[in-house]
């Protein structure tokens, strides 16, 4: 026979370990931490908060959690005054503007101090992402309230999100911070059984619970943002900077403004960027029987399902989507042919979006290519008119919904 | 643990009774407090085992 | 990531609460029996839980007959599954592509239309197992007689993921006494043992993980301090992945009252290569040492063929961890450490000097072993090619 392996040895020093103890203390730590978790997160510790840049953003391995996020609108937003969220993609986010340049800034300036702006906005986001969740988890809070996104021509609306966001859609309707709305509670179902296996949702369902009970992405969260990161990610590869609290990061943002037109267009990139500018388009639009461009006939009737769902009907009316176009520099460069079906795209989307019970609009239109950084991402100067357009929509919207009287209407 | 042992050999019996109790305590405690960062860093994206054919 | 994900863990609660919730030490075989089924078909992916009922199957039956033949011919069918489910592309690939691409195109689209897509759960680590049960018995062990108990063998939920490889003559003791009385001092220490485990998988695996997957495509560019940082980093990552997950299966065993044999001992203090293999995977070493090495003649048949074994048993344990040409060539490398480690000291004058040496200064054994063996790792991660670029730029060449 064969030698035996060497086992492993147990605590040995069993004078030293008490077992019912060491559980007790094992259940009272678990409280402990639950309960300073939820004593730092609720009144919001992001005190210098502008946006959320990468260092503070999934792809820097920081996932800020809802309280996270609602906190940083209660140390903000005081309840008689109208809290305006921002969200949607890097566009909103402000890349290319550095922070004292940043639009939302400008928001803020221009709608004065019965508003406060918030930009949670991510890169790569959905416009029902990120912002959309907090606004709607603040509802109540906060029945004064404009959730501002941008979105693409007929971009699909999902209900729940996309990765890396779709977390917070999650742990929001898990902990019952979301309205019960059947048309979204439909595309929740169908996503559950078609996008994740049996495994995957109970381990989301586990998740989520144990983080209501257990609060332990609140407080890492708030240990990783005032004291000590540990994980390295892309965006902090190196030691110490891994380490560092992440408050300790400036707003880096670089800034299009100081960089040479001639740089921001660089013509390598003319044949994808015009690529991506078409398909803003080609793929909703097909030849009419007169030759000009139509919509396909399946495009409305999918974005309205979508759009249906995407947010409960009475926070529809309060939600305002911008349709981002692209740098007239690249947009010069199509057809005349194909510029009718650009126009027809914003036009068509703006619209859809209004029948579905939305506000919405779309910007870019006669700004300049030195209003762009690249083809996509404003600069400072086109950050200005934005804001400039987007207060006096935000300032329509609120007066149309007694926002700007006494009493705060009902949720 | 032979230090351990000559260690518990010098204290009185209540002594050393306290110590072991406080000393599993505060080993719940810190366990207590790794466990809630595993449940942290469980949720959030990370490598699988090296393993992954096996 | 199985042990990684949140319905594991409330698997293992449930489990571990229901095991003692169950009256009679008998019933409670009877419920751990039914867990590690649920735990199989759960995680068992698309192969199924067939190869391993059915390998489960002829191997007990094997065992039973007792008869020498019958219990070759199913060790030689447990090696044929694992060759087949994990290694079949990489033996076509090696045998027919320099000859015949067309030829070898062919077999991998025929065998790619027979295997599932991934390999059964834990093939690599029951097959081993049964090799190892059925040698046993072939050599007068007791076999297995109890169905159940030699289910609970075969895929005991703990270990048939990532191992430790079990003894059946120290597991069914083990699980026998463990389930006969709650023991509140088995629930600590396995609790500790899992928390440990945890700790070193998802702190310290995980961000040694993202830390040189961040670094490492910059490795040229690096400083020599820089450049050996990310090759320990490896070496850390490697060692608190690997000796995490075996410390959460320990763990869980534990709170089920069954111990299971250690798999890492501090393998990082390790004086020369022998001893580093004591340490370093110790289930899977010690099964190569009894299984492969001793069979074929151990150091019996003199220096010549003792290199020859050693080389063989290190490019199997090599080959076992994936199918690929650089974990062979991590085995082989360390057949060749482990042949001068055996071998030095025989060396006219200069292995007795060098001896002598290492006894007067550890420390020097200690530090040489380490650099192998973490130098050892670029080859166990990373292609031929860029293991060798590496290995120049570590050592300014």
């Amino acid at each position: 026979m064969s030698e035996p392996l060497p086992l492993s040895s147990g605590l040995d020093r069993s004078w030293f370990f008490r077992p019912r103890t060491f559980l007790a203390g094992l259940a009272a730590g678990l409280a402990l931490c639950s309960a300073v978790a939820r004593r730092v997160s609720h009144p919001g510790y992001h005190d210098a908060f502008t946006r959320f840049t990468p260092v503070l953003s999934p792809e820097g391995q920081y996932y800020p959690t809802l309280e996270e996020m609602c906190g940083i609108a209660r140390a903000r937003c005081r309840p008689d005054q109208v809290l305006v969220i921002v969200g949607g993609n890097s566009i909103f986010n402000g890349v290319g503007q550095p922070a004292e340049k940043l639009w939302t800034v400008e928001l803020q300036r221009r709608l004065g101090d019965r508003f406060v702006v918030l930009n949670f906005a991510f890169r790569g986001a959905l416009c029902t992402d990120g912002g959309a969740v907090v606004a709607e988890a603040l509802r109540r809070e906060y029945p004064r309230q404009v959730y501002v996104a941008n979105a693409l021509p007929f971009g699909q609306p999902l209900a729940y999100g996309a990765d890396p966001y779709r977390y917070l859609f999650w742990e929001a309707l898990r902990s019952g911070r979301l309205e019960d709305f059947a048309p979204r509670n439909e595309r929740v179902a169908w996503v559950k059984a078609h996008q994740y296996t049996w495994a995957e949702r109970f381990d989301l369902w586990g998740r989520d619970e144990m983080d209501r009970a257990l609060r332990f992405r609140d407080l890492w969260n708030w240990v990783g943002y005032e004291h000590y990161f540990t994980i390295p990610s892309p965006v902090t590869p190196t030691l110490p900077e891994a380490t560092w609290a992440r408050k300790r990061f400036a707003d880096a943002e670089p800034d299009f403004e100081a960089m040479p037109l001639a740089d921001r267009l660089r013509p390598e990139f003319r044949d994808a960027e015009m690529r991506i500018v078409r398909g803003f388009s080609e793929g909703s639009y097909e030849r009419g029987a007169d030759g000009g461009w139509r919509l396909r006939a399946s495009v409305p009737a999918e974005f309205a399902q979508l759009a249906k769902a995407a947010f409960p009907d009475d926070l529809k009316g309060r939600t305002l989507i911008m349709l981002s176009r692209n740098n007239p520099f690249y947009v010069g460069q199509l057809s005349a042919d194909e510029l009718l079906r650009d126009s027809a795209a914003f036009r068509d989307s703006v619209e859809e979006w209004r029948r579905a019970g939305y506000e919405a609009s779309d910007y870019g239109s006669g700004y300049e290519p030195a209003d762009f950084g690249d083809r996509t991402h404003l600069s400072a100067s086109g950050g200005r008119k934005l804001a400039g357009q987007v207060a006096d929509l935000v300032m329509e919207l609120s007066r149309r919904r007694g926002y700007m009287e006494g009493k705060a209407p009902a949720p | 643990m032979n230090t351990l042992d000559s260690l518990r050999k010098r204290m009185p019996q209540p002594v050393a009774r306290a110590v072991a109790h406080t000393g599993s305590l505060l080993l719940g405690l810190v366990l207590a407090v790794l466990l809630h960062y595993v449940l942290y860093r469980l949720g959030l994206p990370s490598k699988p085992f090296i393993y992954v054919a096996f | 990531m199985i042990f990684t994900t949140y319905w594991f863990l409330a698997f293992a609660v449930l489990v571990v609460a229901g095991y003692w919730l169950v009256p009679r030490a008998g019933w409670r075989l009877w419920f751990l029996g039914l867990a590690c089924v649920v735990f199989h078909a759960h995680f068992a992916g698309p192969a199924g839980m067939a190869p391993i009922i059915v390998l489960m199957i002829v191997t007990y039956l094997a065992g039973l007959s007792r008869d020498r033949r019958a219990c070759l011919a199913v060790m030689a069918l447990c090696v044929a599954a694992l060759c087949f489910y994990k290694y079949a592309l990489f033996i076509i690939n090696a045998a027919f592509e320099p000859w015949s691409p067309a030829l070898a195109d062919a077999l991998r689209t025929e065998a790619r239309g027979v295997m599932p897509g991934a390999p059964p759960l834990g093939v690599s680590f029951f097959a081993f197992e049964f090799v190892h049960y059925l040698f046993e018995v072939r050599s007068g062990g007791e076999p297995i007689r109890s169905p159940l108990k030699f289910v609970l063998f075969a895929i005991f939920f703990p270990s048939l993921v990532a191992g430790p490889i079990k003894r059946y003559t120290q597991y069914l003791p083990s699980l026998e006494q463990g389930c006969a009385r709650f023991r509140l001092d088995n629930l600590g220490e396995g609790a500790l043992r899992i928390a440990t485990g945890f700790a070193k998988k998802v702190i310290i695996a995980d961000n040694l993980t993202l830390y040189v997957d961040a670094t490492q495509p910059h490795f040229a560019a690096l400083s020599l301090f820089g450049r050996w940082l990310v090759v320990l980093a490896l070496s850390g990552r490697i060692l608190m992945d690997f000796s995490g997950y075996s410390d959460i299966a320990i763990g869980f065993a534990r709170l089920l009252g069954v111990t299971l044999p250690e798999n890492f001992n501090w393998p990082y203090l390790a004086r020369n290569l022998q001893d580093f293999w004591q340490r370093w995977h110790i289930s899977l070493s010690y099964w190569i040492r009894d299984y492969v090495y001793i069979p074929l003649g151990g150091g019996r048949r003199g220096l010549a063929r003792r290199v020859l074994n050693g080389m063989a048993a290190f490019g199997l344990c090599g080959l076992w961890h994936g199918p690929a040409w650089h974990f062979v060539l991590w085995g082989l490398y360390h057949g060749l450490g482990l042949s001068v480690c055996a071998g030095y000291s025989k060396v006219p004058v200069v292995g007795a000097l060098m001896r002598k040496g290492f006894e007067r200064e550890p420390l020097a054994g200690l530090a040489l072993t380490q650099v192998f063996a973490c130098t050892g790792w670029l080859l166990f991660f990373y292609p031929l090619d860029e293991a060798l670029r590496m290995g120049r730029l570590l050592f300014a060449l």
